[in-house]
């Protein structure tokens, strides 16, 4: 075997393989397209749904390019020859996409998947826009909910499986299976219960067609109104990279991204529902300050920063952020701190993990707040500036007996009775910045500019407009001076920040 | 850069011009000459104009010949719409409708519509369409916002066109 072939030649360019390796795999890393619904790199491949037929040269019938294997039996000592856009290749996608298609309803005015739905894109390429059959489609439930967060119409389903390898071999549990035959064929749940599984919405993102759709997203809008942004989850400290959608100010959607090195491609129900608050009718839009008759009024930003800094040159204390700050707002917050001559401490609430992408961390910057040497408040405690987003990190005890007089806030509720002057803080998901996740690997998280309230100021300008007027010699460096910053700091010496990187650790297609 | 200017002489009025009679004469001769000839106004609103079938008035929803609001709220008039006249909310519809969307919110901006019949090509559903009516008013911008029931009932029931969901 010691001249065992290890090249294959897909439209006639030679490309190497390793053992193991299938055509779909080799074409992918290199760049070639092939349509597949039924195949996943994160799973098993079965084989079943028929798109992503090639043609293989000498042989006269097209073949499945995601379970054929790179490597010819071991009698032939030639490359294997194949080609993705050949008439015989074209004609069996062309067959197999007119088969899939002769059940499939006419669904994709009320389907929450059109804009990024497979059957439908390919259908477009390849779809004969005239079918041969005219006999009346399959009628098969729809509706059906798979516990509280999915729900399945069997009538989209194209039974590529994907649903049940992922509930077999991602979370073994083993709650779906495929029941009947042929086009009568549909998912069902094999438990009587309930199917609500930390992870059961990943099913979601997998299905190549409409049939799992979400309960939370259901008809919420439709896709091609909305702005995604690459961002991190927040809700844990793992740092599972997620893309965040919205519309008109609204936080609609979390979906995970890529990233072999956090998450692969999947994420935790508990971080979909995360952003719930961010669309808080309560959310604070403009600045306040406390009145002579102890009245909170709207005012402008100069003067409420020149009143936050009144307020804090005659009450300086510590500040108490919340485990979600990025790396900058830490940073500055530690210069604001210094220039009262007092520290910045964070806290963050600890929860139940559970060892894969939900940590009992629940901070999501707070190992980088252990790199910035920013302590951790463990108990309430005094403090004269409070920012606070997320409602489980700094609960309503820790900031009552904080007695903070300036405060940083996304939701109105989280004011305390002490507060003079509060600023509104925009979310997560409109600030950008670099999180450092428990395994101490720094990303960056966008800002979608769909979300939010307009016109919020930002977070680290505010910041280091206050440190200003504390200190006169203060020389202002913006967010990307305080970065430059942060690379020269020892303690990130050997973690590789994503500015500096062109293509952040583990990030893929 | 010089502009050339042309200095134009005007006629100076002569005695007879300024009598204004002859003027005055002329005017009601050709007032008496139309008083014989075929009228071409109408007395609105009691006389319509009839507009021609492809006529493209204020866009309308409809229902179909069993009564069902054919709006599912898929939001492509929306997306298509030039000016952005028109605003969609979905909902979803309880059990035993056939489909399962429908518009919670449909309100089409009679201010901001261009009359361009974009949205009656985009509709997969056959549920909007140009209606011939012409007769657009309001008492304030509020009343211009026209609302889903206000669409239903002008655009009434029409019984061409596909009838996708009716063995639902």
């Amino acid at each position: 075997m010691g001249d065992a072939v290890n090249t294959i030649f897909i439209n006639g360019t030679e490309y190497p393989f390793k053992p193991g390796q299938t055509v779909i795999q080799v074409a992918q890393e290199n760049g070639i397209d092939i349509q597949h619904y039924c195949y996943h790199p994160g799973l098993s491949i079965a084989g079943n749904c028929r798109i992503c037929m090639i043609e293989v040269e000498g042989n006269p019938q097209p073949q499945i390019s995601c379970k054929l294997d790179c490597a010819p039996p071991p009698w032939i000592k030639e490359p294997l020859r194949v080609q993705t856009e050949s008439e015989v290749a074209k004609q069996g996608r062309e067959g197999t996409m007119e088969m899939l298609l002769v059940n499939h309803p006419l669904d994709c005015p009320i389907c929450d998947q059109a804009g990024e739905c497979h059957l439908q894109d390919y259908s477009y390429e390849v779809g004969q826009g005239q079918a041969s059959t005219t006999t009346a489609k399959t009628k098969l439930p729809k509706n059906v909910p798979f516990g509280s967060k999915i729900v399945y119409d069997a009538e989209r389903c194209i039974k590529c499986t994907l649903c049940v390898r992922f509930c077999e071999e991602i979370t073994e549990t083993n709650e779906l299976s495929m029941q009947g035959r042929g086009d009568e064929e549909m998912v069902v749940m094999t438990s009587k219960g309930e199917f609500d599984t930390p992870y059961s919405m990943n099913i979601i993102d997998i299905c190549p067609v409409g049939a799992l759709t979400s309960r939370d997203f259901r008809f919420k809008s439709r896709l091609w109104f909305m702005d995604f942004a690459n961002s991190i989850d927040t809700s844990s400290a793992k740092g599972v990279n997620i893309v965040t959608g919205g519309r008109n100010g609204t936080f609609l959607r979390i979906e995970p991204r890529y990233n072999a090195s956090i998450n692969d491609w999947w994420m935790a129900d508990e971080g979909r529902v995360a952003y719930k608050y961010v669309n808080s009718p309560s959310r604070l839009e403009t600045a306040l300050v406390r009145d002579a008759d102890g009245q909170f009024r709207v005012a402008n930003w100069e003067d409420a920063i020149s009143a936050a800094a009144e307020a804090l040159r005659s009450n300086p204390g510590d500040i108490l952020l919340d485990g979600g700050c990025t790396l900058e707002e830490m940073v500055l917050a530690k210069d604001l701190a210094g220039a009262m001559g007092k520290n910045a401490k964070f806290a963050a609430a600890t929860g139940e993990g559970d060892g894969w992408l939900v940590t009992e961390e629940k901070g999501a910057n707070a190992k980088g707040a252990e790199l910035l040497e920013v302590a951790r408040a463990k108990r309430a405690q005094a403090a004269s500036v409070l920012v606070i987003e997320r409602e489980e990190h700094v609960n309503a005890s820790m900031r009552e007996k904080s007695g903070a007089v300036v405060v940083f806030a996304t939701d109105g509720e989280h004011v305390p009775e002490s507060a003079e002057v509060v600023f509104p803080l925009p979310s997560w998901a409109e600030r950008e910045g670099t999180l450092v996740n428990i395994d101490g690997l720094a990303q960056w998280m966008e800002r979608n500019p769909a979300i939010g309230p307009n016109n919020l100021p930002v977070f680290v300008e505010i910041l280091e407009d206050l440190i200003g007027e504390l200190d006169d010699d203060y020389a202002w460096r913006g967010a990307d001076g305080v970065r430059a910053e942060i690379a020269a700091l020892p303690a990130f010496a050997k973690v590789a920040l994503p500015w500096q990187t062109e293509t952040p650790v583990g990030a893929g297609s | 850069m010089t502009v050339k200017v042309k200095l134009v002489n005007r006629r100076r009025s002569t005695f007879l011009d300024r009598l204004y009679f002859p003027a005055i004469f002329k005017g009601l001769g050709i007032t008496f000459r139309r008083m014989f000839k075929k009228k071409v106004t109408m007395q609105f609103p009691e006389e319509r104009w009839s507009v021609r079938e492809q006529y493209r008035g204020m866009p309308v929803l409809v229902s179909d010949d069993e009564g069902r609001p054919k709006c599912v709220a898929c939001s492509l008039c929306e997306y298509v719409c030039p000016p952005k006249a028109i605003y969609i909310v979905p909902q979803e519809l309880e059990e035993g409708n056939k489909v399962e969307r429908g518009p919670a919110v449909f309100d089409l901006n009679m201010l901001r519509c261009i009359y361009c019949g974009l949205c009656e090509e985009a509709c997969p559903e056959e549920a909007i369409f140009m209606s011939q009516n012409y007769m657009v008013w309001g008492a304030d911008r509020g009343d211009m916002i026209f609302h889903k029931e206000k669409l239903y009932e002008l655009g009434g029931v029409r019984t061409e066109g596909v009838k996708k969901w009716k063995d639902k």
